[in-house]
């Protein structure tokens, strides 16, 4: 915060309440992107409430949903996030393999939870569920989908900074922001889908 | 007089550093908040259906609020850099350091969150759009744009009209004529209004490289000019309601009269080109949105009792 003085400002006149260190552009434009995806989740899923209480046949279609595999899912992420977390916590106590290790696992994890939901997928198709079939339909395969393209680049993004040399600690902890709040969002979609009906 | 001197509202005691609470109010822009806040509502009554009670328009005027200090929130995590350039905001709470960027994001998505996920699940799922809608346009078009291209204030008046429009979306489920008739007037009303502000800063901002009219080359001449057409324009687009049979002639007597002190005072502001002109302008610009809001509402109640019909 002392750059002021260089462009033409001056010194605050009181000091900070904490003089953490400064943050880099790119980690200010990560939070600044992590923003607009919280808006733009909180606008479909607002979305999929409203249309959610004005259709009746809501929970019929809701009945072709299995539980277990989305559970098991949702678990995945959940453990994904925590080791992720135990990694980086490694990282900083000097053990940089924990944390090459964890970034690998955490995409891991998010890879076996796309093949669960493929596998769901390809058993509502079976049973007749398309994105057309209805409002639970189209809302489930939208938001479900865009989640899914959402831990696709969490997966990418996890491999690039496990295989990243330099600075790897800074690169990991932004990923590490996007995909906890991929798992939250996920968290969302599986109470509104699977857990609560209308 | 803080209004005149745009100091932050909420820093009463000036020998203290204000706290952590104080900055976060300062990010959301209170004293905008407020305004935004009283026109929504004013949009949410005029949408409302004869049986909705004034508790459910204030709900709606204060969701769309919490939208707006998101906007403001993002907007001052957005210009830190600018602002630590600037005298006027060089002590706001993220250019001084005394609020993390970080934190001012989280507390921008949170704000802007409530009022979006809380529009849909109040009112109606278009008003949260709108808002959405807004908060992007403000975000992340108009306040890039300030760097590159005076058109920013033709932008920018596009989301600062919105809250009425908003407010009777909320209620109304639809965009009515009187949400149209307001979005016109809030339009046109912030060409003066942001002219006397911009021109009050000049040197501020042309330090730091925004680019606003009287901040420009040769811009501050055409500063008073632009001003005064704008307050005749909206001398004109405020009688829209009443051309369209929304309103009579209480109103259009209000307004007329509010108009004209407008207009009386841009080209007082584009004769002299003082500091007093300029901040005679401010003034009456915020006089002029409540006296008109005031019109809306006294037009029916006044009519009725003089003439004993609607």
């Amino acid at each position: 915060m002392q750059a002021a003085s260089a462009d033409g400002g001056t010194a605050p006149k009181w000091p900070a309440h904490e003089s953490g260190p400064a943050l880099s552009r790119a980690t200010v434009g990560v939070y600044l992107f992590l923003a607009s995806e919280v808006l733009f989740f909180a606008g479909l899923v607002a979305a999929a409430i409203v249309l959610r209480s004005g259709d009746a046949g809501w929970n019929a279609a809701r009945g072709s949903l299995a539980f277990a595999p989305a559970a098991a899912g949702t678990a995945l992420l959940v453990a994904s996030s925590f080791v992720l977390e135990a990694g980086l916590r490694g990282a900083r106590a000097g053990r940089e393999r924990s944390l090459r290790t964890a970034l690998f696992a955490s995409a891991a994890l998010g890879a076996c939870f796309l093949a669960l939901q493929l596998f769901e997928y390809d058993t509502l198709l079976a049973h007749g569920l398309r994105w057309t079939s209805g409002v639970f339909g189209s809302c489930f395969y939208v938001l479900t989908a865009l989640h899914a393209l959402h831990v696709g680049a969490g997966i990418t993004w996890l491999a690039l900074v496990a295989c990243a040399r330099e600075r790897r600690g800074e690169h990991a902890a932004l990923a590490a922001a996007y995909w906890h709040l991929v798992g939250a969002v996920w968290l969302g979609l599986f109470l509104l889908f699977y857990v609560t009906g209308r | 007089m803080s209004i005149l001197r745009l100091r932050p509202a909420v820093i009463a005691d000036e020998t203290r550093a204000p706290s952590f609470p104080e900055d976060l109010l300062t990010l959301t822009k209170p004293r905008i908040g407020v305004f935004v806040a009283l026109a929504a509502f004013v949009g949410a009554v005029l949408g409302a259906p004869a049986e909705t009670n004034l508790a459910t328009c204030a709900a709606a005027g204060v969701l769309v609020m919490c939208a707006a200090a998101g906007a403001s929130a993002f907007n001052q995590a957005l210009e830190r850099d600018i602002d630590r350039r600037m005298e006027r905001t060089r002590e706001r709470p993220l250019p001084s350091g005394r609020v993390q960027v970080r934190d001012a994001i989280l507390f921008a998505t949170v704000l802007g969150a409530l009022g979006v996920l809380g529009l849909a699940l109040a009112f109606n799922l278009l008003a949260a759009f709108c808002a959405l809608g807004t908060l992007f346009t403000y975000v992340a078009v108009y306040t890039p744009l300030k760097r590159y291209s005076s058109l920013n204030t033709l932008i920018g008046a596009v989301p600062g009209a919105a809250p009425p429009l908003v407010g009777y979306v909320a209620t109304a489920g639809h965009a009515g004529d009187w949400a149209w008739a307001l979005f016109a007037v809030l339009f046109v009303w912030q060409f003066p209004h942001f002219l006397a502000i911009a021109w009050l800063y000049r040197a501020d901002y042309a330090r730091a490289g925004l680019k606003m009219l009287p901040a420009m080359p040769g811009g501050e001449p055409a500063t008073g000019r632009s001003a005064s057409f704008h307050a005749l324009v909206l001398l004109l687009v405020s009688l829209a309601p009443a051309f369209v049979g929304l309103a009579g002639g209480v109103y259009v007597a209000g307004v007329v009269l509010a108009g004209l002190a407008y207009l009386a005072a841009a080209l007082r502001f584009a004769w002299r080109a003082d500091v007093w002109s300029a901040r005679l302008l401010l003034v009456v610009s915020l006089v002029y949105l409540p006296a008109v809001f005031g019109c809306v509402f006294a037009d029916p109640i006044v009519r009725a009792h003089l003439f004993g019909g609607a």
